[in-house]
């Protein structure tokens, strides 16, 4: 291992101790590269510390979303907003899954009949 | 009467007080904000690169580092192989044998110094890695940069 493999070796060891994983994926988009991969704060960072890795791409949709979450009352927060603000981020989570389910489904429909047209059989 | 005891039990025991240092984090100052957790609060496992390695020391009670191997792998890959050594146990016939022997045997041969910090540090602590060694605490404790003596009370 060179000075150059080493160095970017050691900047994706980084990123992956900072992620908190060896093996990260994206749950909405499915990318692997720590280095493209943040921790989003699923009910929002004033409200709740769980985080799960998420590419960046997918965590400014998720964050924008959070922007519509109603604001905070109290210093510190309720429990009950507390554990609102961790539902809302769940159900963003799932809009968010279910959209990329769609698109996925639509590009698996569109290789299909690409497939038909040129006469040929559609691999699962 | 004979005494079947065995021979420690027949020595006079000495008692001594017994000192124990311990490294405890201050209690949160009242009203504080609870520590914010990283992930899952875990820490991350070590990563797929591993450092294995083994030293050879002098016969005497200072038990002093001469020479050591190692090997740093990522998975089953083997990344490099080498020795090394510590330059102040060594005769110059001895380190020309050394020099011999790890370049007859495609090994890379670094000083005790340039292994701690190139390998050592650089890269397994740096990439993460598992480091692997028999009886560990003794080999570590070989390679230490230096001592102190302990603060007086």
């Amino acid at each position: 291992m060179n000075n150059h493999e080493l160095n970017r070796e050691r900047r994706r060891q980084r990123a992956l101790e900072r992620l908190g994983t060896n093996a990260p994926r994206c749950p909405f988009c499915g990318i692997t590269n720590p280095l493209v991969m943040e921790l989003h704060h699923v009910g929002g960072q004033a409200f709740d510390d769980t985080l799960v890795p998420v590419c960046r791409n997918c965590h400014r949709i998720l964050s924008d979303w959070q922007k519509d979450h109603p604001p905070s009352k109290g210093n510190p927060p309720s429990d009950p907003e507390r554990i609102g603000h961790f539902l809302l981020g769940l159900a963003d989570m799932f809009e968010l899954l279910m959209t990329r389910l769609r698109e996925f489904a639509e590009k698996l429909f569109a290789s299909d009949k690409h497939s038909q047209d040129q006469g040929g059989e559609a691999q699962p | 009467m004979t005494d079947n005891r065995p021979l420690m039990s027949k020595v006079p025991a000495d008692h001594l007080p017994i000192a124990i240092r311990a490294f405890a984090p201050p209690p949160p100052k009242p009203g504080a904000e609870p520590l914010r957790k990283r992930g899952s609060g875990k820490p991350t496992p070590p990563s797929d690169w591993t450092l294995v390695f083994d030293t050879e020391t002098t016969v005497d009670a200072a038990q002093r580092l001469r020479v050591g191997a190692y090997q740093f792998r990522k998975g089953d890959q083997l990344d490099e192989a080498g020795l090394f050594y510590d330059p102040g146990a060594f005769t110059a016939a001895e380190l020309e044998t050394l020099r011999r022997v790890a370049g007859e045997s495609g090994l890379t041969l670094r000083t005790a110094a340039e292994f701690i910090d190139q390998v050592l540090y650089d890269r397994a602590y740096d990439l993460r890695a598992s480091i692997v060694g028999f009886n560990l605490p003794f080999d570590i404790s070989r390679l230490a940069i230096s001592t102190v003596p302990p603060a007086a009370r």
